[in-house]
């Protein structure tokens, strides 16, 4: 019995010991990658200030495109702040996706909005359509409103997809804080490449604490609670470190939902959005990618490393759960949409690298965590722990977590530097000492839990409460 | 054991220097932008004087200004950034004033060193300088950037020959190899139309130009600056091979108002694809009248439904008073809605 106990722990060890290893250096690669990205991003763009361009008439026209559910409390301001986009030429429709609150009352007295017979054709098939509003006021006339049945984000995205005048479009949340060039610098890869890009997306910031004006961030602030502060360090590692990475070898498979741009032509061609998953940002890019792929067309998709769009984080311990649950949900079906990409030489570089990836370190890696903490309890219970070795390799572990959300900080010194008071360095590297031990099980307890409820066939969104701005001339996001 | 100990301390010394240089960096960064600030101030307040005080000693003081605050490579670095930010904001008399302070502040010799360095992001930083302030230099220094690599380094070297074009302010375009991109044909037309103050050049000698992006902006920019006399050579390109070049023939033509356009173009249109098709309705909605539409009618196929809504609103667009049929009509066809 001791001698194939001690068996199992031997290989065991080995197993997770790989695993982690590869992880490691799957990270390292990636923080490589992620430096000579940043660093070519700066040196193309630290001389020339581009926003003179946002006065030429000869941009393309760009339809913006938010979807609100129950968003009420906020709704009239978030559109104000959507109609002060600093771009030449953009419609903004926003799909209005069954509320039960009086978003739709709200935004027709505002704006002074008005049913108006608009032909359209359902390229991409979706609930039914109330009605589409259109303002008497010429101020504005830039303001589509589409009253829906309620069948989620995704659905109504597709209807807004089919309502849409540009063949380009931009797929936001519609309480997003976007900055004053974000459509001028998400619309650039779109336009200065000699390749078709069918998708581009940009850094998404967490606004917490932030001071926003007339929807605009006025000064960045580290957020108070560690929850979301912890999510910017977080941030920092998924943008300036993972995306970044992954855009310089072509093989980024997600473009957040709360920021993105795309091809029209090529999103109704794909099929539009996935309206059987949870996950519908990161199933229409891959989706998106595999048709390309499969047409044998020359495209690329586009990252643009400025943070552009600012986005408020959960705060609540409930709520991140519940988020971080859906996202593994949209994760794992994604990939399993998509398995025959996985390892598929056919699909280049998305199918050896970008969905293997996913794969392990994105959907496995929290499986394998619990497992080892289960493995844990079980070496416990036999008591064949050697604590002197199990410190030290926790102690391992934990120093490469520490270093790789200092590098994260490091990255973001080094480009951007959004947070300015020198004393937010130092908070953020306390925030990195407690990750390991008090938010990060929280979020591998979450993606075990994603799993879990994937295979009782859950497929709801889950709540997501919103702080939201209360005071449309300024706020402090806390 | 070992390994792990090795390992947990390995990560801790990197830890600790990436910390260190994080607050370094930051340190570094606060210390760099005093004194920049410091040399933006008197900058400001030397340019100020310079270009606007009378009784200003411009010989002396820049002089001064040179020996004193002209030293080290960011104050140098600066300077040239200040003085291309104020040669933005003004121009006439001041903007020349402002160029032949470059000139004596020397700082083109330092742009020149710049731009024999191999990196490309010095190339383009300088070329972006000479060309703000309009500073020539031999031709032959230039012109091997138009078919750089980089995309930044061609982008800034197509400016540099347009802004100090006398005349001809495209001629780069005949010795340039590699495909203008959409965002530097913006560029090229914003820098056309905003800094080049000579006489317009004829547009359609670009026509037969090697590269189809070079055809298709020539195309554009003769009905931008409404060249009717060069419609003639415009025609042939309605049959050209690249759809690209056709649909730009047909805006071009559309936008400078050539009616005979339509007895062109939807004799054509079923053996069109969709977005030309689309662009002849468009031409169709400005150039034609009802009877122009209804003989597109029977040729628009049962699933092309982009091409059915453009259809509609074109009829509602030329027949107001019967929207409430036609959106009954489109209704019937169940496929729509309204």
């Amino acid at each position: 019995m001791g001698s194939a106990i001690h068996q199992i722990t031997e290989i065991a060890s080995w197993l997770f010991l790989i695993y982690g290893s590869v992880i490691c250096t799957g990270y390292l690669f990636s923080a490589v990658f992620s430096l000579i990205e940043i660093r070519d991003y700066k040196r193309r763009n630290n001389f020339v200030d581009e926003t003179a361009m946002l006065q030429s008439l000869n941009l393309p026209a760009i339809s913006i495109l938010a979807p609100a559910y129950n968003e009420g409390l906020n709704i009239v301001e978030n559109v104000r702040s959507l109609l002060t986009i600093n771009y030449p030429a953009f419609e903004i429709v926003i799909i209005n996706d069954g509320s039960k609150d009086d978003s739709l009352r709200k935004l027709i007295e505002e704006y002074e909005l008005e049913k108006k017979d608009i032909l359209h054709h359902s390229f991409i098939p979706t609930k039914t359509i109330r009605g589409i509003y259109k303002s008497r006021n010429k101020a504005f006339k830039s303001l589509t409103v589409v009253d829906k049945e309620n069948g989620g984000k995704a659905d109504a995205l597709n209807t807004g997809i089919n309502i849409c005048k540009n063949s380009i479009i931009c797929c936001i949340d519609v309480d997003c804080i976007l900055e004053h060039d974000a459509m001028l610098k998400l619309i650039k890869p779109f336009l200065n490449n000699e390749k078709k890009v069918i998708a581009s997306g940009g850094v998404i910031r967490v606004a917490n604490s932030c001071v926003i004006e007339d929807g605009r961030i006025i000064e960045v602030k580290l957020p108070k609670k560690f929850i979301a502060r912890v999510q910017v360090l977080e941030y920092f590692r998924a943008f300036l470190m993972g995306r970044m990475a992954w855009s310089r070898v072509d093989g980024l498979l997600l473009i957040s939902g709360a920021f993105g741009m795309f091809d029209k032509p090529t999103v109704i061609e794909a099929g539009g959005y996935n309206t059987n998953t949870v996950g519908e940002d990161m199933e229409l890019l891959v989706r998106m990618r595999r048709m390309m792929r499969e047409k044998n067309v020359p495209y690329t998709v586009g990252f643009v490393p400025d943070p552009l769009c600012w986005t408020e984080v959960p705060q609540s311990w409930k709520v991140l759960q519940s988020q971080r649950n859906r996202w593994t949900r949209g994760t794992a079906e994604t990939l399993w949409i998509h398995k025959k990409m996985l390892f598929n030489p056919k699909y280049k570089i998305l199918g050896m690298l970008s969905t293997p990836f996913w794969f392990f370190f994105e959907w496995l890696a929290p499986l394998i965590e619990f497992m080892g903490i289960l493995f844990f309890l079980f070496l416990l219970i036999f008591n064949q722990i050697n604590w002197i070795i199990f410190l030290t390799f926790f102690l391992a572990v934990y120093s490469f977590a520490f270093l790789f959300s200092v590098t994260a900080l490091f990255f973001e010194e080094y480009s951007f530097q959004q947070y300015t008071r020198p004393k937010y360095i130092f908070r953020l590297i306390g925030t990195a000492l407690l990750e390991p031990l008090l938010y990060h099980p929280v979020i591998m307890w979450s993606s075990v839990m994603g799993n879990f409820d994937l295979i009782r066939g859950n497929k709801k969104w889950g709540v997501m409460t919103r702080a939201g701005l209360t005071n449309p001339v300024k706020k402090n996001k806390d | 054991m070992k390994i792990n100990v090795l390992i947990i301390l390995l990560f801790l010394f990197l830890t600790l220097c990436l910390v260190t240089f994080i607050i370094g960096v930051r340190l570094f960064k606060n210390f760099r932008n005093s004194k920049k600030k410091k040399q933006e101030n008197l900058l400001i307040d030397f340019l100020n004087s310079y270009l606007f005080d009378e009784d200003f000693e411009k010989q002396k003081e820049v002089e001064n200004f040179k020996k004193n605050h002209l030293n080290t490579a960011l104050e140098i670095k600066v300077t040239i950034k200040e003085i291309l930010q104020f040669h933005k904001n003004l121009k006439g008399e001041s903007a020349t004033a402002l160029e032949e302070l470059f000139l004596k502040f020397q700082l083109d010799h330092f742009i020149l060193k710049d731009l024999d360095k191999n990196s490309w992001y010095n190339t383009a930083r300088a070329i972006y300088a000479l060309s703000e302030l309009t500073i020539e230099v031999p031709v032959k220094k230039i012109e091997p950037y138009l078919n750089d690599l980089r995309d930044e380094v061609r982008q800034q070297s197509q400016l540099y020959f347009l802004k100090t074009a006398k005349s001809n302010p495209l001629q780069f375009l005949d010795k340039t190899k590699r495909p203008l991109t959409i965002w530097q044909q913006i560029y090229i037309e914003n820098a056309l139309k905003n800094f080049y103050e000579g006489p317009t050049p004829d547009f359609a000698q670009w026509l037969n130009h090697e590269l189809i992006s070079v055809v298709e902006f020539s195309i554009r920019l003769i009905s931008r600056y409404n060249q009717f006399e060069n419609i003639p050579k415009l025609l042939p390109f309605l049959d050209h091979e690249k759809e690209s070049v056709k649909i730009e023939t047909i805006r071009s033509l559309r936008k400078l108002g050539y009616e005979e356009l339509l007895e062109l173009i939807i004799p054509n249109f079923e053996k069109e694809n969709l977005l030309i098709k689309k662009e002849i309705l468009k031409t169709i909605e400005q150039l034609g009248d009802y009877n122009d539409l209804q003989k597109i009618r029977p040729l628009i196929a049962a699933d092309e439904w982009e091409l059915k809504i453009k259809y509609l609103n074109i009829e509602r667009f030329f027949l107001p008073e019967e929207t409430e049929r036609i959106n009954l009509e489109s209704l019937l066809e169940k496929e729509l809605e309204i």
